[in-house]
């Protein structure tokens, strides 16, 4: 088996930033399911009642930050003799499952370390809804004596130049994070040792 | 299928970001509302200005990314927020004769209208 790599997992996020959907692409993602490439035409119908993503439909569209984080760290942990990917982490469905699976093996942290998975927390619907992969740890500071905060480097799917959410492209963002609003890190790379443990016990270890 | 589409021929985007970014688009669409409930709670042109810049100082801690401006929930959570700082930063104010529950209602009319 080959060893975690913080460093692969960076280098993998970064070859894909700047790449993004455009909208016509959140179009032709079916809200049913029925994953398609093209333009999105209704049997019959003229090519041009192409529909237009309303807000209810991008709404029902999944954010893929989760996907992206997957795709990098499957492929960016593979031995290729093997064929077998070192990447511990299952394929979620989003980032609240993400920090679940996290909480559960026990690696989550309120500060981050470069190469952590980054866990942003909505207060209102109170979960984790959306991550990223930390690249660097700029700078510690704080609001008030309670109210400490950190400025990381991120790289992450499925936003926008200013952060938003669904935003549809792969981003190097810089963010301000902290455990006191509820924001944590998934240090991933600690879960090496629990992978060889489980190996050793016979176990069949969590991966794509 | 997402990666498919990443790959796809779409245009290449800006490649830096920053989330603190979103504070001032945030603000753009609840500066209206705020500063209605701001002439409400004073008729002081400075006080306002602390009222406001209080409200934009709770919305830079609160950062707007995480919530989703699609969701009315979310965009409700933050107003009142927002809001609600106001109403501590006036409550700070010299007392005058203010009827409380005019300014609450004042609040949640133009609640109503940062959701649109």
């Amino acid at each position: 088996m080959i060893r975690l790599s913080v460093r692969y997992l960076i280098a993998t996020a970064t070859a894909l930033v700047g790449l993004g959907t455009t909208p016509q692409d959140v179009v032709v993602a079916s809200p049913v399911g029925a994953e398609q490439v093209g333009p999105l035409t209704v049997p019959g119908e003229p090519a041009a009642r192409v529909h237009a993503p309303t807000p209810a439909y991008l709404a029902s569209c999944r954010s893929w930050d989760v996907d992206l984080i997957h795709h990098c760290g499957y492929w960016s942990q593979l031995q290729l003799e093997t064929a077998q990917s070192a990447w511990p982490l299952p394929a979620v469905r989003d980032a609240e499952e993400l920090g679940a699976v996290g909480a559960e093996v026990g690696v989550i942290d309120e500060l981050p370390l470069v190469g952590d998975l980054f866990l942003q927390y909505n207060p209102r619907a109170r979960k984790f809804v959306h991550a990223g992969i930390v690249t660097d740890v700029l700078r510690h500071g704080r609001y008030s004596p309670t109210s400490p905060y950190v400025d990381v480097a991120t790289i992450e799917g499925d936003t926008n130049a200013h952060g938003g959410r669904r935003g549809g492209s792969v981003q190097r963002m810089e963010r301000r994070l902290s455990h006191v609003s509820g924001d944590r890190f998934l240090r991933w790379a600690a879960l090496m040792e629990y992978n060889e443990r489980l190996a050793l016990a016979g176990a069949p270890r969590w991966s794509a | 299928m997402h990666l498919v589409l990443m790959t796809s021929s779409a245009p290449l985007m800006p490649v830096t970001g920053d989330s603190r970014r979103a504070v001032a688009i945030a603000w753009k669409r609840y500066a209206p509302s705020l500063k209605c409930v701001a002439r409400r709670m004073t008729e002081d042109r400075d006080e306002r200005r602390d009222l406001l810049q209080e409200a934009m100082v709770a919305l830079w801690k609160a950062d707007p990314t995480r919530y989703d401006f699609d969701d009315v929930e979310d965009v409700d959570y933050l107003y009142r927020i927002l809001v609600n700082r106001m109403l501590d930063v006036w409550d700070r104010f010299p007392k005058r004769v203010t009827d409380m529950e005019e300014l609450h209602l004042a609040a949640r009319i133009e609640g109503r209208r940062v959701r649109q």
